[in-house]
């Protein structure tokens, strides 16, 4: 195995956060490269020892298979249909033949598996159709598991309860292994934020950090890492007053934890009256229960693709209604805002004509739906027919141009005249907006802001566009944060618009979870977030901690910064 | 040898769920079977198969089931694909 030279003392790693909390712990890094120390070629004496090598691992990789989809079951509906599809993969017969023949034709079970699973990537690589060439990642992750277990590298056996995952990459049954074996947090070298593997790191608040791209390298089993989900840095062999400094943070935050529980019910407020409101991002109907029960002012973002990524496809009117109907209700009397699919770019792909060199800037969101009419009327009904409890708004993803608003209200009003001919109860009056996710949408607040009923402010895509930095790639990673003063200085512009037309504004991105954002953003006039159920009684805290004043201080001090860093050290300033 | 022509009636093709219905029905068979989409052929029992086929609605395949369940297999699998994979 080739290792770069491990580093003696102190050193940090910086990434991106993929899932919020702090972790300390010893590394275990496991390493599933493929094509390393085994040999390609066997004897012939050889074979009938390889294949039965080989099916004993096919067997172990599904019984691992079977437990986790049976662990998924319980824990979420996505996962285990991914583990589903993984099962069908793994047991294609007209595959195990064929590597049986490899094998036996003298090549190393290895080099059979490999040989194979790359053919059958090359078929799908070439297919005409974008849902079916990303199915490459799931023959690339059962290839793994596969020779994972060929080297008797079960995975699960050889995390201790205390340890921090370190790996190249990890898919979402190893999370969930994971998690049953106590393990504390995980560093990747690959993989999205919005990758299923973080989603659930996410839900299950496991802290990880993602897109070191040396880690399995720098890191050394054994060694003690922190890792810093806050901030998307991991710590290697920490001296002895960094470890100190976050033992302490990390007592801290289990305190805080119990202490914010007491604050459900309590108003969201600076320490000098100055009122926010606070909603939740929710992507599941139980997580609308969740949001109510936190205490939230309602429901900022129902992410709606969620239901296509389960589904793998466009489910019908009635689908879609009973699933918005059902968080329209458990959040009742609370609002909901239902965004519209955003589909393309790095997210669900079906429907999308043909492969895009630049995806993040093609057909994508409202461009879509307004391509696909049929798509996004059925949408448009299923959600106006869950609106008859008038408590559910409706938001367009990706808005660059107002002509998309025109088109996208015509197509609202099309439907709303459908179901008043069939009778169908709903909200005449059901408010539209739009999220502010392109600089172009934003430097044009102004105007967009006199054809809709509010605005949210989409900071991951902003950032995104602004910084012209794909967000899921770990190449740029160092470029892309929210902090950037351009980012900064759109939203502010954005805000001000915004309140000159006198509509509302919010923001919904990480940015609004990001812990020394808050009191800034406040400042900058923002009086309305959004955030994942897990950081909202967080946010809640901060803003009660303040005054109004030292919001605007903050803000003023941030926006004139001319590089994240200079941020970062104006917004961290007087803070422990 | 049967040989029958089925056309895709469910709106999503071929896709994860449907492939993987097709495949379990399949498997159930002892004979051999094939589908046939302009000239090419793919094993009905293989995932990777059927999803390599990309078939989309409205599309053309050929079925052929050789072996001694031949018939019931054929039955089964186009009552599967006319029914519309229980999309509807």
């Amino acid at each position: 195995m080739i290792r770069g030279e491990p580093s003696r003392g102190e050193h940090t790693l910086k990434g991106i956060p993929a899932s919020a909390g702090l972790a300390i712990g010893k590394a275990v890094v496991l390493n599933v490269a493929t094509g390393s120390s085994t040999p390609e070629r066997i004897a012939p004496h050889e074979v009938e020892a390889e294949v039965s090598r080989f099916r004993v691992a096919l067997e172990a990789v599904v019984a691992e298979l079977v437990r986790a989809s049976e662990l998924a079951r319980s824990e979420s509906a996505t996962v285990s249909s991914i583990i589903e599809s993984f099962l069908l993969i793994v047991g294609d017969p007209i595959v195990t033949q064929s590597i049986c023949e490899r094998i036996g034709a003298g090549a190393s079970a290895e080099a059979a598996v490999i040989a194979e699973y790359d053919a059958a990537k090359g078929t799908l690589v070439m297919a005409n159709d974008p849902f079916l060439r990303e199915r490459v990642q799931d023959f690339e992750h059962v290839k793994e598991r596969v020779l994972a277990m060929l080297r008797n590298a079960t995975l699960a056996h050889s995390v201790a309860s205390d340890s921090i995952v370190v790996a190249g990459s990890i898919t979402p049954q190893d999370m969930l292994f994971f998690k049953h074996s106590k393990t504390l947090g995980f560093v990747t070298e690959v993989g999205g934020i919005n990758s299923h593997a973080c989603i659930l790191a996410r839900d299950l608040s496991l802290p990880a950090v993602i897109g070191i791209r040396s880690a399995t390298t720098e890191i050394v089993s054994g060694q003690t890492i922190i890792v810093d989900g806050f901030a998307g840095v991991v710590v290697v062999d920490p001296d002895e007053a960094t470890l100190l400094e976050y033992v302490r943070r990390h007592h801290e935050l289990a305190e805080h934890r119990k202490r914010l529980g007491e604050l459900i019910g309590q108003p969201s407020q600076t320490s000098d009256g100055v009122g926010v409101k606070l909603y939740v991002n929710v992507d599941t109907p139980q997580q609308a229960v969740e949001a109510v029960m936190q205490g939230a002012d309602g429901i900022g973002l129902v992410r709606t693709e969620f239901l296509l990524v389960q589904q793998g496809r466009y489910p019908t009117v009635e689908e879609q209604e009973e699933w918005y109907r059902e968080i329209a209700l458990r959040a009742f009397p609370l609002p909901v805002t239902f965004r519209a699919f955003d589909v393309g770019s790095d997210k669900f792909r079906i429907g999308i004509p043909h492969h895009e060199d630049n995806p993040a800037l093609g057909l994508r969101g409202i461009r879509f739906l307004l391509f696909k009419p049929d798509v996004f009327e059925q949408q448009v009904c299923a959600v106006l027919r869950a609106s008859a409890n008038r408590n559910v708004r409706f938001m367009l993803p990706m808005v660059s141009v107002i002509d998309e608003v025109v088109q996208a209200k015509a197509v609202i009003e099309r439907c709303k005249e459908r179901l008043r001919a069939e009778g169908v109860d709903h909200d005449p009056n059901m408010p539209i907006g739009i999220m502010i996710e392109t600089p172009s949408a934003a430097l044009m607040t102004e105007s967009l802001a006199a054809s809709v009923d509010f605005m949210s402010i989409g900071s991951n895509d902003l950032t995104q566009y602004a910084l012209a930095t794909d967000r899921t790639n770990e190449l740029v990673a160092d470029i892309y944060d929210a902090l950037h003063p351009s980012v900064l200085r759109l939203i502010a512009f954005v805000v001000d618009a915004a309140n000159k037309m006198n509509k509302p504004v919010s923001l919904c991105g990480e940015l609004a979870g990001h812990a020394i954002a808050s009191e800034m953003l406040v400042g900058l006039g923002l009086h309305e977030f959004s955030v994942s159920p897990a950081l909202l009684l967080e946010l809640k805290s901060r803003i009660r901690a303040t005054t109004h004043a030292a919001c605007v201080e903050r803000a003023k001090a941030a926006v004139f910064q001319s590089s994240t860093a200079d941020v970062y050290t104006v917004l961290s300033q007087g803070r422990p | 040898m049967t040989e029958t022509t089925i056309t895709i009636v469910n709106r999503a093709g071929l896709h994860t769920r449907p492939a993987a219905m097709l495949v379990k029905l399949a498997a159930q068979f002892k004979s051999e079977i094939y589908l046939v989409r302009d000239g090419f052929q793919i094993n009905a029992k293989s995932i990777i198969g059927v999803m390599t086929l990309a078939a989309e609605q409205g599309s053309t395949l050929v079925l052929q089931a050789e072996g001694p369940d031949e018939q019931q297999a054929t039955d089964a699998i186009v009552e599967l694909f006319s029914t519309g994979f229980g999309e509807q």
